[in-house]
């Protein structure tokens, strides 16, 4: 995938150094605190999404021209991992919700029951 | 002067079969990197799922440090760094750089190794092995997967700088050089994903 053209050093210098600022940017949000849980959680995973899509291009060079069919590839695949991944949770979670109650909640059940 | 028009022609034609080759193989081996994907998004899928039933054992946020994360982290990113500087290295046909790049790249990858073994080493010595909990079995599933995959990657170079210091850069070793940094970058985005997941998520 890398082209016979491209042989230039910065990209793999830029590339580096984006991939560390955004790995120290999300360190720096669990150490320190800064915002609250939801953005954090929000700036932590466009955090990730930055420096995957930074690698992708710079050091797997997918933006590149002549790419095109491993870009469809990698479109497809991020399609049957969309559908893996939220079709497990959505299934396991609403699973979990529906799962048999605690030994506590069903005591409370049964002595309700009971006195009725 | 025919002849050597013809002979002309010919070496034209492999070149081109030749680059045709290897533009084949190395989309053939993204196709395998995709598959792997998969693999791993059915991994992450199975630790979201059971990170939380710790069946009154230890919670990630108790178990793992973050410092010590960082460093395997930045050891990872530097060695798909170095990986890069390789492959830029023998496209510019710089044999010794090429093969100095790639060792660089190789004792990286073992320090990772070694920290994540030691880490391992550590958990089972205190009693958290993967039959502790769901959440144990599926932490060790997933960071162990990439962590084999690393493995693998490692025994790949090992075998690659003894074909480069035995033949040097040929059409076949650059080919060769070009997967493996593929499957090296590779292996670091899918360490993005465990560093954001499993370990820094916990600590919110």
């Amino acid at each position: 995938m890398i082209s016979a053209a491209e042989t230039s050093t910065a990209r793999y210098v830029l590339g580096f150094l984006g991939s560390l600022v955004c790995t120290f940017a999300a360190y720096w949000f669990v150490v320190a605190h800064p915002v609250a849980h939801n953005l954090a959680l929000g700036a932590l995973v466009a955090l990730a999404l930055i420096q995957i899509f930074i690698q992708l291009a710079l050091f797997l060079h997918l933006g590149d021209r002549g790419n095109q069919l491993n870009q469809l590839a990698l479109a497809l695949t991020l399609v049957i991992v969309g559908i893996v991944v939220t079709g497990s949770l959505w299934i396991m979670f609403n699973l979990n919700g529906r799962m048999m109650p605690s030994e506590a909640q069903m005591l409370q059940y049964t002595q309700s029951q009971d006195s009725m | 002067m025919l002849y050597g028009q013809h002979n002309n022609m010919n070496t034209h034609a492999l070149e081109r079969e030749e680059t045709l080759k290897h533009e084949t193989t190395v989309f053939g081996f993204w196709f395998y990197l995709m598959s792997d994907c998969l693999v791993f998004a059915s991994l992450f899928a199975t630790y979201v799922v059971l990170r939380n039933n710790t069946f009154g054992g230890p919670n990630a946020a108790e178990l793992f440090s973050l410092p010590y994360v960082l460093t395997e982290t930045l050891t990872l990113l530097t060695s798909s760094f170095t990986a890069g500087l390789s492959v830029l290295a023998a496209r510019r046909n710089k044999a010794r750089e090429t093969f100095a790049w790639l060792s660089v790249t190789l004792l990286l990858g073992l320090v990772f190794l070694g920290l994540e073994m030691h880490d391992f080493a550590g958990l089972v010595a205190a009693g958290n092995m993967p039959s502790r909990s769901g959440f144990l079995s599926a932490y060790f599933t997933l960071v162990g997967t990439h962590g084999l995959h690393v493995a693998l990657g490692a025994l790949w170079i090992v075998v690659l700088l003894v074909q480069l210091a035995r033949r040097g850069l040929s059409t076949t070793t650059t080919r060769r050089l070009t997967l493996l940094s593929l499957f090296w970058h590779f292996l670091d985005i899918i360490w993005i994903l465990i560093f954001t997941i499993v370990y820094l998520f916990p600590f919110l």
